[in-house]
């Protein structure tokens, strides 16, 4: 039974290649497609033959008419188009225009944003949503603003967490190893309540090579005010890594230490490319560390408030976060060398657009 | 140093799986990896000297369940009444100095069991004696040392080195000292550097019987400036520099001691001790009402208190809300509340605290007028077609001469990290050709990039920097195609025409030409302050530059200019009322000319000089426009210096321009604009410009 069906089917595969090769146009080709396609055609005769067929028999019967459905479908598109375009060509009669058509239009002098700067701006929309101002600062800074504001006084073992390049040793000129000192200048010149975000280049005595830079940017952020905690913290921060990373990704907040935040933390979240299985850009722990963060250290706001009183501990409290951008474009773009943001190729820089791609990214 | 399961159950018994280990020193931040040997390596941050050793993380897990912390019981033999005098010079620099002598001991090998325990720990095997000491500082991390006492003059001198001292220390190098570095000695010699590392001299080798320990506090600002100063780091000068525990350390030289006698044998003497550090115990005040307001969670009392009594702190023991907390003397790390709060909340879990949006008073911030500056002009500049570059700033001093560049003024790092590195960019065109090179050198053709940035001088022998732009072109643009889109940056969003005209100004250098670019305003009689302004400039490198880069016969331009001055300065604003639009038509005439060069023929002169024609052919609201330039061969030059009478050699150009003749009122008719045209072509005869096709 099944054998008679397989060659009906061949037979009809050989009598469909003869007929529509004699095809010339769009009405013959409708009725071949009636005759083996349409609703009381080839196909559907055989699909009705099967269902009287033994229940053994019908899967190996469904697979060949599925491929003879494939073939005449294959046959009849092919025509189609044959058709079409000859259609043209005749109507116009001009085979040089219809030709000439297909050819792509002029390029014009396209232009794209730097990563950095996509990234950076996708970045600053998410805080701009919570009321963050942005602001920037000098690159070439003094050890006051670098490290001694920030809690890090000359000769502290901490400040082997930051290696960096100096320009004057005896006037402690240098360049800024974050962008931290944009905070301090901020609290500088604003009262409390206020939240700002900081960006920048920042430098450390780094090789240059496919994972460090000697050069790279930083967003840190500050808020403070009279009654900001952790919570808010964390608030803010998760509000923050859901908008730009996606709501499912999960977020670990664990302490760690930095001179500048009392308590403070190291926040990672779900590895992006594992969803946290475990792989080679999360070193196999399935978490990816993004920021660090904390509670501003009373000794911050104690050295702010020789200038400006209303910065005393006792009465304000705010907390700040910083994360290294660069990081932050090579996960949400699978960047894996970070020499590229600077050899300014332009294949690299054009695969990147403002406006697309990314679920928050708003049109400038 | 590494620890191991088996390594702190010992000191911490309890019920706890190697992954519950795992999990208390991830909750603790120290980002445990377990390695191949199945050790636990640990990012120890540099406030918590006290996790440097076994019993110290032992101790910091407590809170973390029903765990007891044990240590062994030991006994000194005093099996010799022999004392060793120490004398400190500097008690600033030497808080505290204890020892002991050991006499008729037997230095071998260690055994199995402690060779094995201080190589996993991740120290060398070196004899019975030092794998004691070493294995001793990784379990109370308090750093001993071990000298050959038969080979020391007399006693023990703890002082300051002389500049140029020297000693070679146990690495076999030979170290050259200053006064800031403190060192041990005796009568005759050094005999070890501080806390850093000991001298090769008093080495305890297998012939030695008789030792001396070390356990001492030094001042740690000193062991830190002079392990940078010799570039020397050791296990024992990083946990000198970050603080020891000043309780651990006779407990500590003890254990060292009992070891020895155990392992190696030998007669242990009395404690000599020097040096008066005390420290008062100090509480600190802590409120359970702060805590909740600052961790914004409230944690329950009964947890607080219990986290305190396991980590040792003693409390004032009233039930108000706030309550004395006496810290232990190795938590150096604690001294403010925020430090217990912080305490309170790692051993809670950050993550158990919920997290919350804060609820605020509508007070915007202002935004940073130099940030929202650069985001504008990089929009601009992106719709003019140049995409967006970003460069390090950071250049080697040949890339600096390949620009010849003006010496003195450049930005030196004092510590760079390779010599392609280690100047800051006095120019940003040096990195955008760079930027060039590379592209050509992967077959990218028609490039055309910006960058916003810093470039950095010396100012008054102070370091400065400088907000600027660069921008260039390879391939894409000729001379005027360039300048025309300085000329449309500049007019459309700083200096509207037509009280300001922009024009270049040549400069030949070796390197290249370069083209000033000046913004006037000399005629604009409303200015407030009239003059020109130099914005920038417009390089062209020439083939000796290009050759260098391997950009020989590319078309390139590059320019710069100054971002402060454009933003102080601003962006124009939109007009409150904009101008009507015509609804006739303007009058349209081409003129083909030629123009003698001459103090008379620059394009700003011409039109000025068009304007205030005294018949007023054109009056103030009739555009002109260039649409061509025209270099005429030699031949033609030869037919147009006849047909005009011009001196033979005299330099041509040809100008196409169209005058486009306001018609406002619709009345202007064809005689009209036939009178004006002659008007100003007669005029042009004056100052040497023609038509093309004049009939003479």
């Amino acid at each position: 039974m099944s054998n008679e069906i397989i060659g009906k089917i061949k037979e009809t595969v050989e009598l469909a290649e003869k007929e529509i090769k004699n095809i010339k146009n769009n009405d013959e080709l409708e009725q071949w497609r009636i005759k083996y396609l349409g609703r009381s055609g080839f196909i559907l005769s055989f699909t009705r033959e099967i269902s009287s067929m033994h229940d053994d028999l019908k899967p190996l019967a469904g697979k060949e008419i599925n491929k003879l459905k494939k073939i005449l479908t294959g046959l009849y598109e092919e025509k189609k188009k044959e058709i079409d375009l000859s259609y043209v060509i005749n109507e116009l009669g001009h085979k040089k225009e219809v030709l000439i058509y297909t050819y792509p239009g002029r390029e014009p002098d396209f232009a794209y944003f730097h990563p950095i700067t996509i990234i950076t701006k996708s970045m600053i929309n998410i805080f701009k949503k919570m009321g963050f101002g942005i602001w920037t600062g000098p690159e070439i800074e003094t050890d006051y603003y670098n490290f001694s504001a920030l809690n890090t006084p000359e000769n502290h073992p901490a400040r082997d967490m930051w290696d960096t390049f100096y320009l004057d040793y005896s006037k402690g000129i240098l360049l800024r190893t974050h962008t931290s000192p944009i905070q301090i200048r901020t609290m500088e010149r604003f009262k409390p309540p206020f939240r700002i975000i900081a960006v920048g280049k920042c430098f450390r005595k780094d090789a240059f090579d496919s994972s460090h830079s000697p050069v790279f940017h930083q967003m840190e952020g500050l808020m403070v005010g009279f009654d900001i905690n952790f919570a808010h913290l964390k608030g803010a921060l998760i509000y923050f890594l859901r908008e730009l990373f996606g709501a499912e990704i999960k977020v670990r907040f664990l302490p760690a230490y930095f001179p500048f935040t009392e308590p403070s933390a190291e926040i990672s979240i779900s590895c992006v490319i594992c969803k946290g299985k475990g792989c080679s850009t999360c070193g196999g722990t399935g978490w990816l560390e993004i920021l660090g963060a904390g509670m501003i250290h009373p000794e911050v706001f104690k050295n702010i408030a020789r200038k400006e009183p209303s910065y005393s501990p006792d009465k304000i409290t705010g907390f700040a976060f910083g994360m290294g951008i660069e990081r932050i474009a090579m996960l949400k773009y699978c960047i894996n060398d970070i020499r590229h943001f600077y050899n300014n190729d332009i294949r690299f820089l054009t695969q990147f657009r403002l406006n697309l791609g990314d679920n928050n990214e708003i049109l400038l | 140093m590494k620890y191991s399961y088996e390594g702190i159950k010992k000191y911490l018994q309890g019920n706890y799986s190697i992954g519950d280990l795992k999990n208390f020193l991830e909750r603790l931040g120290l980002n445990p990896v377990i390695n191949s040997f199945k050790n636990f390596e640990l990012e120890i941050p540099s406030n918590r000297p006290d996790l440097m050793s076994a019993a110290g993380i032992a101790k910091s897990l407590l809170p973390f369940g029903d765990f007891q912390f044990c240590f062994p019981e030991f006994q000194i033999s005093h099996s010799t009444e022999e004392k060793f005098p120490v004398e400190i010079y500097s008690l600033q620099d030497c808080y505290f100095y204890a020892g002991r002598v050991i006499k008729n001991t037997k230095v071998s090998s260690s055994p199995d069991w402690l060779k094995q325990q201080v190589e996993s720990a991740g120290f060398r095997s070196i004899n019975n004696i030092v794998d004691i000491t070493n294995f001793v500082f990784w379990e109370l991390g308090q750093p001993l040392h071990a000298f050959n006492k038969s080979i020391l003059d007399s006693g023990i001198i703890v002082r300051k080195a002389m500049d140029n001292e020297q000693i070679i220390t146990l690495d076999g190098v030979k170290r050259i000292l200053n006064r800031e570095i403190l060192v041990i000695a005796d009568k005759s010699r050094t005999v070890a550097i501080a806390g850093i590392m000991g001298g090769i001299n008093t080495e305890v080798n297998e012939k030695t019987t008789d030792i001396f320990i070390e356990s001492a506090f030094f001042n740690p600002f000193l062991i830190r400036k002079g392990s940078k100063f010799l570039g020397l780091r050791t296990e024992a000068s990083s946990k000198f520099e970050k603080g020891i525990d000043p309780q651990m350390i006779i407990i500590a030289l003890d254990r060292c001691c009992r070891l020895i006698e155990e392992i190696a044998g030998g007669k242990t003497g009395p404690l000599v001790l020097k040096g008066d550090y005390k420290k008062e115990k100090e509480s600190i005040s802590f409120s359970i009402t702060k805590l909740k307001n600052y961790l914004g969670y409230n944690i329950p009392v009964n947890f607080i208190k219990e986290v305190f009594n396991k980590l040792g702190f003693e409390l004032s023991d009233d039930n108000s809300d706030v309550i004395n907390v006496f810290v232990k003397s190795d938590r150096q790390d604690i001294v403010y509340d925020v430090d217990l709060i912080e305490e309170i909340a790692k051993y809670y879990g950050y993550d158990k605290i919920p997290e919350e949006i804060p609820e605020v008073v509508i007070k915007p911030t202002e935004d940073d007028s130099a940030y929202l500056f650069l985001d504008k002009i990089k929009e601009i500049f992106t719709h003019l077609g140049f995409t967006e570059a970003i460069n390090l700033g950071l250049i080697s001093r040949e890339e600096i001469n390949n620009f010849e560049m003006e010496e003195l003024k450049f930005l030196e790092i004092l510590n760079p990290v390779s010599v392609n590195f280690s100047y800051l960019r006095p120019s940003m065109i040096i990195e955008l050709l760079k930027n060039f090179q590379y592209n050509s050198a992967y077959k990218n053709e028609n490039i055309a990039l910006f960058e916003t940035g810093n470039k950095y001088f010396l100012l008054d022998n102070i370091p400065a920097e400088r907000m600027t732009l660069s921008f260039g072109v390879m391939d894409r643009d000729d001379l005027f195609a360039f300048k025309g889109k300085i000329e449309y940056f500049l007019k459309t969003y700083f200096f509207p025409e037509p009280d300001y005209g922009t024009y270049l100004e040549k400069d030949e250098q070796n390197t290249g030409i370069y083209y000033n670019i000046i913004v006037d305003n000399t005629f604009n009689l409303l200015a407030e302050n009239p003059g020109k302004i130099n914005l920038g400039f417009i390089f062209e490198p020439l083939s000796v530059l290009l050759e260098k880069y391997d950009l020989q016969s590319k078309k390139i331009f590059l320019a710069q200019m100054d971002l402060e001055l454009l933003k102080s300065k601003g962006f124009l604003k939109n007009f409150f009322d904009h101008n009507k639009i015509p609804s006739i038509p303007s009058i349209r005439r081409d003129l083909s000319l030629v123009v003698k060069a001459g103090p008379k023929s620059d394009w700003g002169y011409i039109v000025q000089f068009l304007y205030d024609l005294e018949s007023k052919p054109l009056n103030i609201k009739d555009k002109i426009k260039v649409f061509d330039i025209y270099y005429f061969s030699d031949k033609e030059k030869k037919e147009l210096w006849e047909k005009f009478g011009f001196e033979e050699n005299t330099d041509i150009i040809g100008v196409g321009i169209s005058i486009y003749f306001s018609n406002e009122e619709g009345n202007l008719t064809k005689d009209d604009i036939d009178k004006n045209v002659h008007e100003i072509v007669e005029a042009f005869k004056k100052i040497n410009i023609r038509l093309r096709y004049e009939q003479i």
